[in-house]
Order: C-alpha cells, then sequence, then structure tokens
C-alpha cells in the first residue's frame, strides 16, 4: 500500500463524496457506454472524440458550481487556488473523487507549464475493450469537464 | 425557528443582469419591491463589488461583503464563477455569520435545484419554484 499522506484537498473530496447521492457505477458506465456507441454509429471515432470533449465543457460549466457550493458547505476554509498548482490539485484530489469515486494524481509536466492528471480507477472504462488502433479518445468527456470547469471558474 | 427575518434575495450573473429574486418577508411587513427594483438594486450592487474590490484596504480582497444598516444587514457573496448572490435582513438578530452560513447552502441549492435544470442556461433569469421553496427552508433554519 502506498503511503501517501493525506492533503486538505484529499480529505475534502474525502467528505464530498461520503456526502454525495449515490446511483448504481454500471448504471453510470453502461450509459456512457452507450452514448458513446450511439455517437460511433453517427461519426467517425476522431469526430466522436471531439464531440464527447464539447459535452464535457458543457457538463464543466454547470458542474463548477456543484463543486464550489460543495466544498464550500463542508469545510469552513475551503482550499484557495493561488496557483496553478494547487488547482491542479484541486481536480485530481477533491473533484476527481467527488464525482467519480476516482484516485488520481497530478504531476508538473517536465517541459510545458501545466500538469499531467492520472486517473487510477476511472467508472467509465471499467467495462471497456476497445477495438485495438481505433483513435478514440473514450474519456474526453472528462477532458472536456475540467476544461469547462476551469474556464468558468475563471482560468 | 428563525430569530432573523429575511427581506429578500437576489442573484447576479457575472455580467450584472439579475438572474434570481426572492421576497422573504410577508408583503405586509415591508414595502413590496417590483422586479424593476430588484433589477436596479442587483446592477448597482454588481458595480460596487466591483468598484469596491478594487478600492479594498485589503489589497486582492474580493470587495464589499456585508453592507450594515443599523437595524438590517445586506450580505454579499460572489463565487469564483462570477455570480453574486445577495442576502437582505432586518432586525436585530441579523448576524454576520450566520447569514454568510444561510448564503453557503443556498448557492448549494442553487446548484442542486437550477444548475442541474436541464432547461436552465448558463447567465439566463432562473425560475424555479423549487429553488425558491429550498431558499425558505434554509431562511427558517438559520
Amino acid at each position: 500500500m502506498s503511503s501517501s499522506k493525506a492533503t486538505p484537498a484529499s480529505r475534502l473530496g474525502d467528505l464530498a463524496w461520503s456526502k454525495s447521492p449515490r446511483t448504481s457505477s454500471e448504471l453510470f458506465t453502461l450509459t456512457y457506454g452507450s452514448l458513446v456507441t450511439f455517437l460511433l454509429t453517427l461519426h467517425p471515432p476522431s469526430v466522436v472524440s471531439a464531440k464527447l470533449f464539447s459535452i464535457g465543457e458543457s457538463i464543466g460549466s454547470r458542474l463548477i458550481d456543484d463543486y464550489l457550493s460543495k466544498t464550500r458547505q463542508l469545510s469552513s476554509s475551503p482550499p484557495q487556488c493561488s496557483s496553478f498548482g494547487m488547482t491542479a490539485e484541486a481536480v485530481s484530489k477533491t473533484g476527481m473523487k467527488m464525482f467519480l469515486n476516482a484516485t488520481a494524481t497530478h504531476e508538473a509536466l517536465p517541459d510545458a507549464d501545466g500538469y499531467e492528471i492520472h486517473i487510477k480507477n476511472n467508472p467509465l472504462t471499467s467495462h471497456l475493450e476497445l477495438p485495438p488502433g481505433m483513435p478514440l479518445v473514450y474519456s474526453n468527456v472528462i477532458g472536456g469537464c475540467v476544461q469547462g470547469c476551469l474556464k468558468s471558474a475563471g482560468w | 425557528m428563525s430569530s432573523t427575518s429575511y427581506t429578500y434575495l437576489l442573484i447576479t450573473s457575472r455580467s450584472g443582469s439579475l438572474i434570481y429574486h426572492l421576497s422573504l418577508s410577508p408583503p405586509s411587513s415591508s414595502p413590496a419591491l417590483t422586479t424593476n427594483d430588484y433589477l436596479r438594486i442587483g446592477s448597482t450592487l454588481h458595480s460596487l463589488k466591483a468598484i469596491t474590490s478594487q478600492c479594498s484596504p485589503v489589497p486582492g480582497d474580493g470587495g464589499m461583503r456585508t453592507v450594515d444598516f443599523g437595524e438590517g444587514r445586506m450580505r454579499v457573496m460572489q463565487t469564483e464563477t462570477g455570480m453574486m448572490f445577495v442576502l437582505a435582513a432586518r432586525g436585530g438578530g441579523a448576524h454576520d455569520q450566520t447569514m454568510a452560513h444561510c448564503l453557503t447552502d443556498i448557492y448549494a441549492a442553487w446548484a442542486d435545484w437550477v444548475v442541474k435544470n436541464p432547461f436552465w442556461e448558463v447567465d439566463m433569469p432562473a425560475r424555479g419554484s423549487r429553488f425558491g421553496e429550498e431558499v425558505k427552508a434554509i431562511c427558517q433554519r438559520h
């Protein structure tokens, strides 16, 4: 078991997850799977990736209010992101946990000004088998969602 | 039972336009504000918030948060998404912290009942009666 110490962001993520209403994870996974399958009947895989991203952006522009209001309710001093690194931590440790129940880590990119977020147990791909070589970014909705959230929050 | 007598809630979008208003006091006790009144108050407070954030003695503070009227108080909360929630109350029992908690719960109710409504578009006026009921219940609790 890896010894990662609990930061305020990850504690907030765990608390927010414990308080949020639940639904069946299979329902969630299979609903997303059917959405992607349906889109693939209409468009080639690269176009579907772009469409999933823009769906994510619409979700993110609304989800940000959910994230901000719930974290403010649960913590008397919610972490103010004074640097992009703190934002990356908030996205990976708090956001991914409270909405997807996924463990994620963030690492600074070595050669660019940004962070890479690695999601460990992504619920969207839990029963997924992609044909080899298909140019589809299956979970692109998550990327779009993060972009939508950050845009609405002023980044 | 709430010990604070709330008078109204109004919410403006990031551009300053009014997207929600709700009267929280019984119509007999204070003069009724019309929709035009709320529009004017909303846009004025939006500009005031922007101006006070620049002339604040604490740099980077965010500007006006509380307006004290002696016998009443107005509490302003601006979210990182640019929306501004304004809660007004009268009476000696209107405490700053209580109203701040009230506004946090109102923001959460907004996220649950308006933002998740698929027929509502971002920065558009909201007409949720369910949200209004939630706000009244929250004000009862605080």
